[in-house]
Parts: structure tokens; C-alpha cells; sequence
């Protein structure tokens, strides 16, 4: 574990409500520099909300978020891979993943399209550089969406069931490599899923959460050295254990 | 695709036939052939003034889409970021601009302007205006919030998000907007034209009118039907397949 000690993200206190019904509950954690953090609840919890509040999509109501050490979300400090690809379907692979440069300085350096072509060649899409997303596999359309997350080089990724739509091989292949990336990069990883299986293969410590209104239910660490096997009786008795906690 | 094309130049053959043996039969003065049709058309085109009158409607269709359009354009946007316009849009500017009928607009501009080019340019603007109103309308409702959402992580800038992301999803409603108010907009040009302008393709269409000279009447009928179809198969058509089916995946 990578973990240096020194916090990337601060989450304190923080509750929310839509209207009258209240879907956060006081919820407080911290990610470390380098730590893969999973957020593990059942359908409907509050999970994504959680996760667009820290990602500056919603703002924050009750609480407080500090990400980097400042308080406001910094552009270059998240990175965001959603459940679906959101890619623009008239751009090209790599038309896509140079937009946050577009968007965040009006057009993109030659230097800020080397980053970008860096990036495809890390999600192994350095083929498929000049096609449009109608043209990818879903995975394919998720790893472009990852690759353009990877770009500004953030501190922190901010994952919301980004493998939730691909089957098992897929997602299994998809979680892999996103391990062998967050190893390179040594960025922070916050991950939102529903699946136990998917936690414990990724995740440092898992938080759980309890239905709504929805609260942390328990802290657990998952002490497995990594590259991880699904099948040794600890990773078996890790997800068993979430199952347990999920009921 | 050969078929296809043989099938055009047999749907071609057919037209002109038809129109000759309708000729013929009816052996009318008011009634040309093809063949004096052509005739007149080639007299027109060799003549020293017409392309000056083409090049003058050209003009005026053009002026008129462009006022028409960059004014839908803003009223259909301001919809999105202003709700009052929301409701001016759909309860009084598309209604007003959609129900009065293009000769009223062309009989006022008329009696403001008279015999101006102006006067024709802005009975094809208010013509055109609810093309680009109501797609741009369409397209915004059609909106995927999910796009907007994601670049939103990336700029605070609303500029750079309808540059980027809404601009680009609205160009086919807009692209839409454009073929369809080209055409509508030629049809306005040539009848204001006719009695709101001393010069253009409908001033030598009414000259030909008064003084009886059918053939010239059908003559700059072929040619005008000639521009449109140059206008929309080669022109949009082009567009069309080169960059905005290019991200689409093909229905074949």
C-alpha cells in the first residue's frame, strides 16, 4: 500500500437532503495519498449523490468537503469516470479525452495533445485513435472516458460504477488495469459500487454504507496484498463479510 | 447505387416526356414545350442582365436566411438560460412569426421600405426565423444533461460549455434548420420580388408576366427550379454526408 499518510480527501459532517427526505446522514471519511477507497452500498443509498457533491456537481448543503488541502474542488485536483461513458459522439477518441483542455483553457497545447495520446496508449487504445464512440465496445467507450479523466492528472479519481454496464469479463479485465494504472500514477482512487466482489478486489478500505438515511455503517479494511487473486480463501472471506454487512 | 442512378435518369426521362406529350396535345401558346422552354432558359442565361438578377435574389436569400437565422438562433438559445423567453417564445414570438402569413409581412415591409432590398431580405427573415426558433427548441429539449454534467467537472465557464458541448449537439438541428429555410426562403425571395423589388429573378419573372411572354414565364421557372435543386442535393447533400453523418453509424 502506497499510502503516504497525508490526506487528498476530507469528507466532514456531511448531510443532504431532497426536499423532505433525507439522503445523507452525517457522513464523515478521509482518502489518503495513494489509498484506494471504495464506497460500498445497496441501490438507492445515496452513493452516486455522495460522489457528485465531492465531485462539485452538487454543492454542498450540510458539512464540508476539502479536497487537495483547499476547500473548493480544484479542476486539476479530480478526475470523474461516470457510469456511462459520456463521450461526445462527434468527436473522435482522441478528440474526447483533449477536451477537459479545451474546456479548461479554450484549446489544447501540442504538449496537452502528447499528454492526451500518452493517455490512450496507457488504456491500450493507442489504435483506435481517429474512431467515434458508435464505433467502440462498450469497454472501449468506458476506457476512452477513463483515459480523459487520467489527463489533467489528478490527485484523486472519482469513480461512479464506472463498471456497472460491462459484463463480467470486461469488468473484471477493466478492474485490472485500472489497478495497474493507479499503480503507476500513484493518484487516490474513490470508488462508488454496489458490489462486494468488485470492492475487495480494489479497494485499501471499504466504506459501508446503511440504507437511506443513509449513515456509515461500518469501516472495513482489506489487508490483501496485491496483484489480488479472487479465489484465496481470504478475498472469498473479505466479500463475505461485506455481503454480510450489506443485509 | 447504379440502380438507384439509372432509376433518376429514367424518373427524369419520364418528367420530360410527360411535359412534352401535355405540350403537344394542349398545342397551346400557353403552353411551351421543353424544347421552347429550353430555348427561352438559354436566351435568359446568354442574356447580359440575368445573372445579375440571380446574383441579386442569391443575394437577398442569403442575407435574408443569415438575419433570420442568427435572430432564431438567439431567441431559441435564450431559452435556455432565461425561463421568461421560455414562455415569450412559446406564447407569443413562435405563434406571432408562425401564423401571419409571408405575403403580410412582404405588403408591410413594402409600405416601410418600398421598392428596397431590404424589403424582400426581411420577409425571407421573418419566413425563416421559427425554423431556427423551433429546432434549436427541439435540440435543446433533446439535450443530453449528462454531456453538459461532465464538462461542467472541467470549466466554471458557461461560454466554454456552448462552445463545446451544447453548440456542437445543436449543429444538426441547426444544419436541419438551414436546408429547410433555404428553401422556403428562394419561394419568399421570388414573390417579394414580384411586387416588392425592381430587380431580382421574381421582378424578371412579373416583367415576362405583363407582357405575356409565357415561354420567358416558364424559362425562369426552370432556372430558379434548377438553382434550388443545385442548391439543396449539391450543396447540403454534400454537407450532409461529409460532416454530420460522418460520427453516425450508417443505417445500411
Amino acid at each position: 500500500m502506497e499510502a503516504s499518510g497525508n490526506i487528498i480527501l476530507e469528507v466532514k459532517n456531511l448531510s443532504h437532503i431532497f426536499g423532505t427526505l433525507k439522503v445523507l446522514d452525517d457522513i464523515s471519511f478521509d482518502v489518503k495519498s495513494g489509498e484506494v477507497v471504495c464506497v460500498l452500498g445497496p441501490s438507492g443509498c445515496g452513493k452516486t449523490t455522495l460522489l457528485r457533491i465531492i465531485a462539485g456537481l452538487m454543492p454542498v448543503r450540510y458539512g464540508a468537503i476539502r479536497i487537495g488541502g483547499g476547500t473548493t474542488s480544484n479542476l486539476q485536483d479530480i478526475g470523474v469516470v461516470f457510469q456511462e461513458p459520456r463521450l461526445l459522439p462527434w468527436r473522435t477518441t482522441t478528440g474526447n479525452v483533449v477536451l477537459p483542455f479545451e474546456l479548461a483553457d479554450g484549446k489544447a497545447s501540442g504538449f496537452q495533445s502528447e499528454i492526451a495520446e500518452e493517455a490512450l496508449n496507457i488504456v491500450g487504445l493507442s489504435d483506435f485513435k481517429e474512431s467515434y464512440p458508435y464505433q467502440l465496445s462498450g469497454g472501449m467507450r468506458q476506457r476512452v472516458s477513463l483515459a480523459r479523466a487520467l489527463v489533467t492528472n489528478p490527485r484523486i479519481l472519482l469513480m461512479d460504477e464506472p463498471l456497472t454496464g460491462l459484463d463480467v469479463t470486461t469488468r473484471e479485465e477493466l478492474q485490472e488495469e485500472i489497478i495497474r494504472i493507479w499503480r503507476e500514477k500513484k493518484m487516490s482512487l474513490l470508488w462508488v459500487t454496489h458490489d462486494p466482489e468488485e470492492a475487495v478486489f480494489m479497494a485499501d478500505r471499504v466504506i459501508v454504507l446503511s440504507n437511506r438515511p443513509t449513515t456509515i455503517k461500518t469501516v472495513l479494511d482489506i489487508p490483501i496484498s496485491r496483484p489480488r487473486s479472487r479465489v484465496t480463501k481470504d478475498f472469498v472471506a473479505a466479500e463475505q463479510e461485506l455481503r454480510r454487512l450489506l443485509l | 447505387m447504379v440502380k438507384k442512378a439509372a432509376q433518376v435518369v429514367i424518373a427524369t426521362i419520364i418528367f420530360w416526356l410527360a411535359w412534352w406529350g401535355v405540350a403537344e396535345i394542349s398545342n397551346s401558346a400557353l403552353f411551351p414545350t421543353p424544347w421552347q422552354t429550353l430555348d427561352s432558359l438559354w436566351g435568359i442565361l446568354t442574356s447580359t442582365n440575368a445573372w445579375g438578377h440571380i446574383g441579386i435574389s442569391t443575394y437577398r436569400v442569403l442575407a435574408g436566411v443569415a438575419i433570420g437565422s442568427a435572430f432564431g438562433a438567439i431567441v431559441g438559445l435564450s431559452t435556455r438560460y432565461w425561463t421568461f423567453m421560455a414562455v415569450a417564445v412559446q406564447s407569443v414570438i413562435y405563434p406571432l412569426l408562425q401564423s401571419v402569413p409571408t405575403i403580410c409581412w412582404a405588403l408591410i415591409f413594402v409600405l416601410w421600405f418600398g421598392l428596397a432590398d431590404i424589403t424582400p431580405i426581411l420577409a425571407v427573415a421573418t419566413s425563416v426565423a421559427p425554423f431556427f426558433i423551433i429546432n434549436i427548441w427541439e435540440g435543446l429539449k433533446e439535450l443530453d444533461s449528462n454531456l453538459t454534467e461532465m464538462a461542467s467537472v472541467y470549466t466554471d465557464s458557461r461560454w466554454r460549455v456552448l462552445g463545446k458541448v451544447i453548440m456542437p449537439m445543436l449543429y444538426p438541428y441547426i444544419f436541419a434548420a438551414t436546408r429547410s429555410s433555404l428553401m422556403v426562403a428562394w419561394k419568399v425571395v421570388i414573390l417579394g420580388e414580384i411586387f416588392g423589388a425592381a430587380s431580382g429573378m421574381g421582378y424578371m419573372l412579373s416583367i415576362a408576366y405583363g407582357s405575356y411572354r409565357i415561354e420567358q414565364v416558364f424559362g425562369w421557372t426552370l432556372a430558379f427550379a434548377i438553382i434550388l435543386i443545385i442548391f439543396d442535393y449539391g450543396i447540403f447533400s454534400f454537407i450532409d454526408r461529409k460532416y454530420i453523418r460522418k460520427w453516425k453509424p450508417q443505417e445500411t
